[in-house]
């Protein structure tokens, strides 16, 4: 980037013209042959007018020197700007569809090398552990397997719990390498794993824990929908407002 | 007999507390151990200007499977020395891979002519080993035993040629097959 160093706070006084224009008048541009020319006129034609022994903000160009500064720096500033066609930008209360996030999809995305809690180390080992685990569990749910289940799931939510003590938000898209990009919805999750326990608690005859659940599910599903709305989330809202007592 | 309890009592603690000589090597190296080794997912990928390598091919080697990324500092920083391992190693059963993911072919090419790479390159083009190892960062190295199984890893740069790196290779070279 360009940079020019001139303090106008400070007269400055013309000195011998014989110097080159860059190193008399403290002009640095920072190499940029154009910015470097148009300070070099500036600053040679200005003595001429103002004439020997004036100090620079003395001047009658005084006006018209500061009103080129300023066009200058406003063309320097423009260039830096960032172009119109990378300012995309995803509203923070915009829904996405259950066809862009969904949970098989996030099944998809965090299957592969089985991470095991002995092993888990980074925050993304514990997301990872925490939707397989998760996967595990829903599988042995269908099976009517609840003892099981339960204890994956409970180890999910146990994976889940580490990721957020450091990363707290939930995102749509979250790059973690390179190009990768990765849906992360820790919070959400963990609801959607709490209202899959109320079922599974209930089955086991628990009601103490369906309480419990129903209680938790429900905090993490609003914190979840603090940073990302998701239809996935509303589907979760209503299987915890069908579990409420009917009147 | 009180006499003799006291060098009993502390040749007990030096056993308890001292690691096992596996853990000892990783842990010198730099290298997590992995507490339970796991199964190393299957792969077949195409090698940079070359043919298809697969993993279970391998089987019975010992493999050093490498995650770079072209633009990564620290994976430049660490090639040089991974280049020279593969060179000081080239005729044992350690097999040296690098993987990289989602990047053009000309710019894998320019980043093996610089960092003088002669170790395969494998191109994961649409990421999807690089997705099924959890790699979250790069580089990120991973170790397979003879039988498949991941039993270390590093997270970040490594001096590839250093005594306690390669006394480990040395270490798990050794190992029966």
């Amino acid at each position: 980037m360009n940079r020019i160093h001139l303090n106008l706070k400070q007269p400055l006084i013309i000195p011998n013209l014989s110097l080159p224009p860059r190193i008399k008048y403290g002009v640095n541009s920072g190499g940029s042959p154009v910015v470097s020319r148009a300070c070099g006129f500036l600053l040679e034609f200005i003595p001429m007018k103002i004439g020997a022994g004036m100090t620079f903000l003395e001047g009658p160009l005084k006006k018209v020197v500061y009103l080129i500064f300023i066009l200058i720096f406003g063309f320097l500033g423009a260039r830096c700007a960032t172009p119109k066609e990378e300012l995309k930008t995803v509203p923070k209360d915009q829904v996405h569809s259950l066809k862009e996030i969904n949970l098989e999809k996030v099944f998809g995305e965090n299957r592969g090398l089985k991470v095991l809690e002995e092993n888990a180390t980074t925050v993304h080992d514990y997301y990872r552990g925490g939707v397989q685990e998760k996967e595990e569990g829903e599988r042995l749910m269908k099976e009517s397997r609840w003892e099981e289940a339960r204890r994956h799931l409970e180890k999910s939510n146990r994976f889940l719990r580490v990721v957020l003590k450091y990363l707290r938000e939930d995102e749509a898209n979250r790059n973690i390498h390179g190009n990768l990009v990765v849906i992360f919805l820790p919070n959400l999750l963990i609801a959607d794993n709490d209202l899959k326990l109320v079922a599974v608690y209930k089955n086991m005859r628990n009601d103490n824990k369906v309480a419990e659940a129903k209680a938790e599910g429900k905090l993490y599903l609003a914190e979840s929908l603090k940073s990302v709305r998701t239809e996935w989330a509303d589907q979760i809202k209503k299987g915890f407002e069908d579990e409420l007592p009917k009147k | 007999m009180r006499r003799l309890l006291m060098p009993v009592f502390f040749f007990i603690i030096f056993l308890l507390g001292s690691a096992p000589p596996a853990v000892a090597q990783f842990s010198e190296a730099g290298v997590q151990k992995l507490r339970v080794a796991v199964d190393a997912p299957d792969f077949t990928l195409k090698e940079l200007g070359g043919e298809k390598i697969s993993l279970k091919e391998l089987r019975g080697k010992i493999i050093l499977l490498n995650f770079f990324a072209t633009l990564c500092p620290n994976c430049r920083r660490e090639s040089p020395s991974f280049a020279k391992l593969h060179e000081e190693f080239k005729n044992t059963d350690l097999v040296l891979l690098k993987l990289v993911a989602k990047e053009k072919e000309k710019d894998i090419i320019k980043y093996k002519k610089e960092l003088n790479i002669s170790s395969p390159i494998l191109i994961d083009d649409n990421a999807s080993v690089t997705n099924t190892y959890g790699v979250s960062s790069s580089p990120q190295t991973f170790f397979i035993n003879r039988e498949g199984k991941i039993i270390g890893r590093v997270l970040k740069e490594m001096d590839w040629t250093s005594k306690n790196m390669k006394d480990l290779i040395e270490y798990l070279l050794k190992e029966k097959k």
